[in-house]
């Protein structure tokens, strides 16, 4: 691939990785998850990047207190890891979700005005 | 962490691909909180199980092959990308997003072709890259290569054939740009061998010149002599490549040192394992070299007195060089016996004694030398005495016996050439016994040899005393030129040609006799039990030819006035031939049988030569040639 298909791609990664918090926290908040699930959700948004990145992610969301996981029995399988978000992240996905309006329309004037 | 490897069956490379990941997880991994890492793995492994099982279920196969995990692994993304993710700030994910560019993943290719490897690579990778195609270790594939015997050649032809990783995934087989990389990769590597394998020449040639030096200046030991003991040539041929190895290994251990610390070598290998090639290598070729010590075994010193052969095939070489000393070299007698499967070389190579101003002393102190080798089916000996050392005062030994036991057919060739003193190398006394062949030639100093049971041929003799006696043997003589030849058997026939003599004595006790072309001033010829038969027999004093049982058959070429001749047989036919010039005076009486003599009505005088014929039973027929 040439440099400049890959620096594309590269813009693309972070354009979406920038809102994939948010995502994450918006599919938890609707109902509880587990890693495999969002990973398919997320994919369904077209927002899938690396998939290994979202466990980190979630890793370090659940380090900052904004979601929390129980070990839920599978029926098929071992127990799984069920996320769910916390007030904290409820009121941080609230503001995010705030900000993201705003950008979203603001980006629509920019782009429609042109 | 649950361990899939114990809920579903992997193919190695599969599991070789997951062990990877996790390795690489953890690696990249290192400087992060550990609960961080193990809750991230915990993680990975429950995702990877759930996407394994789906495929498991949507391909219907019984076992997890590498595909499903790498398809896995690949949509997982890049270890130090996923790694990454835990707590870095988005502007530093950025930059180091763009520094990885591809993902480069640390496991096997989905796709499996046939390339050098890049990773698991000693010289080209061809080891390495066979080891991951097939599936099996490289340690595997590299002694296959190196004991199979394929060689360098067939190693640096793969080389240049088969593409690099690199290569490989570019898709970039092109045969044109192949060649030409592979052509400066061969020419390269030509070069290379061009400046390196005359380094590893040199220090093997270096090692085996001191080797040589050491066993082989008679100085440094200060010894009357030397003696060497040699391997067979395919024994030194191993010491020889034992040598090369292990001085190669060496080279090899100092280029990756210089590589390694001081940034390039004349070669350049990049493995870690070299380290254990060469430590192995050395070993083996060390040992090699080692065992080839022990069967070159040096005697020095004063004297030999026993020397026995320890190991197959070896072979003695002594050389007798003794300068200036004047000391005897054998006080004692030596003793040399052949290992016992046989195939010993034995050679004697007497090449001077001493010389020079203590030629007096040496005189004195020389004693015989008494050498008794027994030897075995299978071995070789030659003796060879020389003398020569050209404008010098030297005489050789004053006596040697040789006692040579020879079970087995030897052929054994005695010679001393250039003995003008001839008092002070009179003998060469030989005592053979065993079933073998005896070939004595050009001999001038005066023989004497002792058989049994051995077959003897002599020929172009040309000597002083010419003796031989013994037991059960044929004797072939031809062209002998003796003062005495003397020869006795027990039980064997005798046949002389062209034999030159002052006094001959031949004697057989069962065996014929048959003579031809025989000059002696006298002659004595009998047998007990055998035929007798002279041809063209010139004796110029006297000869008494006799057979108790058999028949004797004469022919005189020439009779000498004055001499005589005393021709007889118990129980046997006589029949003479006598030359009509010659005119003896011939006496015939046959007890039982018919006398026909021609030389009856001839008139003789006192200088006549003096025939008498007689036989107890049997004809007497003489006859005028």
């Amino acid at each position: 691939m040439s440099d400049n298909e890959s620096l594309v791609k590269n813009k693309i990664k972070e354009l979406r990785k920038g809102v994939l918090e948010l995502a994450v926290l918006k599919i938890i908040s609707d109902s509880e998850r587990y890693g495999y699930d969002i990973i398919e959700v997320l994919k369904d948004g077209s927002l899938a990047t690396s998939e290994g990145t979202i466990y980190p992610l979630l890793t370090r969301l659940k380090n900052e207190g904004l979601i929390v996981y129980k070990w839920e029995e599978s029926d098929k399988g071992p127990p799984r890891k069920y996320y769910t978000i916390s007030d904290k992240g409820r009121d941080l996905m609230d503001e995010l979700l705030e900000e993201w309006r705003k950008i979203d329309s603001g980006l629509r004037k920019i782009i429609g005005g042109r | 962490m649950r361990n899939l490897m114990d809920y579903y069956t992997f193919t190695n490379e599969a599991r070789k691909a997951l062990e990877n990941f996790y390795e690489s997880i953890k690696r990249e991994g290192k400087n992060y909180p550990a609960e961080d890492i193990a809750e991230l793995l915990e993680s990975l492994n429950e995702h990877i199980e759930i996407a394994i099982k789906e495929k498991l279920k949507y391909s219907g196969a019984q076992r997890v092959d590498a595909q499903m995990v790498l398809e896995t692994l690949y949509s997982l993304g890049d270890p130090a990308e996923i790694v990454s993710e835990l707590g870095v700030s988005s502007e530093e994910r950025a930059e180091k997003i763009t520094e990885k560019i591809t993902i480069k993943y640390k496991y096997i290719p989905i796709q499996k072709t046939l390339c050098r490897s890049s990773r698991d690579r000693w010289f080209f990778g061809v080891c390495g890259g066979f080891a991951e195609y097939f599936g099996v270790s490289s340690l595997l594939m590299r002694l296959l290569f190196i004991f199979s015997g394929v060689g360098i050649l067939f190693y640096i032809l793969l080389a240049l054939l088969i593409p690099d990783e690199a290569q490989a995934k570019a898709g970039g087989r092109s045969a044109g740009v192949d060649l030409i990389v592979s052509s400066v990769r061969g020419l390269f590597l030509l070069f290379m061998c061009i400046i390196y394998i005359p380094v590893l020449f040199g220090f093997a040639v270096a090692s085996l010149v001191s080797f040589n030096t050491l066993i082989g200046v008679n100085a440094f030991f200060k010894a009357p002599f030397t003696t060497y003991i040699f391997g067979t040539t395919s024994s030194f041929l191993l010491g020889f490549f034992g040598l090369i190895l292990s001085v190669s290994v060496l080279a090899l251990l100092i280029n990756f040192i210089m590589q390694a610390h001081f940034g390039g070598g004349f070669l350049k290998i990049g493995s870690r394992n070299v380290y254990a090639f060469a430590i192995v290598a050395s070993i083996i070729g060390i040992s090699m070299v080692f065992g080839q010590f022990n069967r070159y075994t040096r005697y020095s010193g004063e004297s030999i007195e026993h020397f026995e052969f320890k190991s197959p095939s070896q072979s003695l070489n002594m050389v007798f060089n003794e300068k200036d000393t004047g000391a005897p070299i054998f006080d004692k007698s030596i003793e040399i016996a052949g290992a016992e499967d046989g195939g010993d070389t034995i050679q004697v190579d007497v090449l001077k004694t001493a010389y020079g101003p203590n030629e007096d002393a040496a005189r004195e102190h020389a004693k015989d030398m008494d050498v008794k080798i027994e030897m075995l089916p299978g071995d070789k000996m030659s003796f060879l005495v020389s003398s020569k050392d050209a404008g010098r005062s030297y005489y050789t030994f004053p006596k040697m016996k040789m006692k040579i036991r020879v079970p087995s057919r030897i052929a054994c060739r005695v010679e001393a050439d250039n003995i003008e003193k001839d008092w002070h190398s009179q003998l060469h006394w030989m005592n053979i016994r065993g079933e073998n062949d005896l070939t004595v030639s050009k001999r001038n100093a005066t023989t004497e040899i002792e058989v049994k049971n051995t077959n003897v041929s002599v020929e172009d003799i040309d000597s002083g005393k010419f003796s031989l006696t013994g037991a059960s043997g044929n004797l072939a003589a031809n062209n002998v030129k003796s003062s005495e030849f003397a020869v006795e058997v027990t039980n064997g026939n005798i046949n002389a040609e062209k034999i030159e003599s002052n006094n001959c004595t031949i004697k057989s006790t069962t065996g014929n006799i048959k003579t031809s072309v025989i000059k002696s001033d006298v002659i004595k010829c009998e047998s007990n039990v055998g035929n007798v038969s002279l041809y063209k027999a010139s004796i110029n004093r006297e000869s008494v030819i006799n057979s108790n049982i058999g028949n004797v058959k004469v022919n005189f070429e020439a009779l000498k006035n004055k001499s005589t001749h005393r021709i007889s047989s118990d129980v046997g036919n006589v029949t003479l031939t006598i030359p009509e010039s010659a005119s003896p005076k011939v006496v015939a009486k046959s007890s039982i049988g018919n006398t026909s003599n021609a030389f009856d009505d001839e008139k003789f005088t006192d200088e006549s030569p003096v025939v008498t014929v007689s036989t107890n039973v049997g004809n007497i027929k003489i006859k005028k040639d």
